[in-house]
């Protein structure tokens, strides 16, 4: 999960300062901390929310399930079908919990499009309607390189049309 | 695979393509052919058979396209031909795939996000089909037969903007679309219904792949030479 980026969701400050200090010393990943769901959250490859947020933002979140993670204290089992993590457990716990969460989504979306973390940035701002001149801007590459990016997404896809890398795009969580 | 002549009787050809079924249509040819050879019921008809086994080839297998032979024909017929193409596709298909898909979506009491997404995608699709169905009616068919027609002039001839290469064609979305389908679908859903919509827009897919030959490298091209034979007087 080098170069992954992650948004923790929650007003508890404290838990979020240690998370994200055990996202990026044990598992590379680069967090950024919001006191509530923030316009653009769908960008970051993890969602980790609280119960509050999550409970509030629930239509939002669906769509995302794939790579959301709930911080749920004690009385984990009502989110049996999310990923979750028990912030009641022991240090140990919790850092094993974390890694195979990250192995499972590691494991999702490598079977699910086959798409490099580069090509999923190029998809995501296609699906946003963006020229292939801005998306160059954006991820400062050259247009030929988006092309490039863009005929293997296609190709791995199989899907040729903007509508229809964009469907693909909000079917997988990519955007929202 | 040995081309349909006119001595081949039409049962036969059904039963080696039964897609055709949906060609024979177009021309007002129903289920119940007896054993009459293809030029008998071309001849009770009243159909042009060199015409008619054109496009059932045409239709029957991809590789055949014999793009001089048809450019030779009345123009007429060729666009009587994509004219209720096109019906066909409004009439049937469309709600075909149509009727299908809400049944999917109200067996599943529409919990499947996918699907929901995917048919919306079609949604779109039916409206950009619909839409260049309708341009070919009243703009493209019109104009050709107008400009056909002898001494007859047609003041402007519109250029179809929807033969450009650089924007996703409505066949590329239907190809998508299966696709999505076939490659990307998940959830629960009922199998029997989805089996049906995806059978009848992979049908919708190989009609409009042949019909487009026809219109985009005949049709069009003969579109071209009339317009610019009105031009120059």
């Amino acid at each position: 999960m080098a170069d992954h980026s992650a948004i923790i969701i929650t007003r508890d400050t404290l838990r979020a300062v240690g998370l994200k200090h055990i996202l990026g010393n044990l598992f590379s990943i680069k967090a950024v901390i919001a006191k509530s769901l923030v316009e653009g959250f769908e960008q970051f490859d993890l969602v980790i929310v609280d119960e509050f947020n999550c409970l509030s933002h629930l239509d939002a979140l669906i769509p995302q399930k794939n790579k959301t993670i709930i911080l749920a204290t004690g009385n984990a089992d009502k989110y049996l079908s999310w990923h979750h993590i028990d912030c009641s457990d022991g240090e140990d716990g919790i850092v094993e919990t974390i890694a195979a969460i990250l192995k499972d989504l590691r494991q999702n979306n490598s079977v699910q499009s086959g798409l490099s973390t580069r090509e999923i940035d190029v998809l995501r701002l296609v699906a946003q309607g963006m020229t292939n001149k801005e998306i160059a801007d954006k991820l400062s590459i050259s247009i030929n390189t988006v092309l490039t990016h863009r005929k293997n997404i296609s190709a791995k896809l199989g899907i040729k049309s903007v509508s229809g890398l964009c469907i693909y795009a909000m079917m997988n969580g990519i955007i929202h | 695979m040995a081309l349909i002549n006119k001595n081949n009787k039409l049962a036969d050809v059904i039963l080696d393509n039964p897609s055709i079924i949906t060609v024979l249509n177009r021309f007002g040819i129903y289920l119940g052919v007896g054993d009459k050879t293809v030029e008998q019921v071309c001849s009770e008809k009243r159909l042009d058979t060199d015409f008619f086994l054109i496009i059932l080839n045409t239709f029957a297998n991809e590789e055949y396209f014999p793009e001089e032979l048809l450019k030779n024909f009345d123009v007429k017929l060729i666009v009587d031909y994509l004219g209720s193409t096109n019906s066909y596709y409004k009439q049937f298909i469309i709600p075909n795939i149509e009727n299908h898909f809400n049944l999917l979506l109200k067996r599943g009491d529409n919990s499947n996000t996918n699907l929901e997404l995917l048919h919306s995608f079609f949604l779109e699709v039916k409206a950009e089909l619909t839409g260049r169905i309708n341009a070919d009616s009243e703009v493209l068919f019109r104009n050709i037969m107008a400009l056909d027609a002898p001494n007859q002039a047609v003041s402007n001839c519109p250029a179809p903007d929807y033969a450009d290469s650089t924007s996703d064609t409505v066949e590329d979305k239907v190809n998508d679309l299966v696709n999505m389908f076939v490659i990307h679908l998940t959830g629960q859903y009922d199998t029997n219904l989805c089996l049906a919509v995806l059978s009848a827009i992979i049908g919708l897919k190989k009609d409009l792949c042949q019909n487009n030959r026809i219109r985009n490298r005949i049709l069009m091209p003969i579109y071209h030479y009339l317009c610019s034979r009105n031009a120059n007087g």
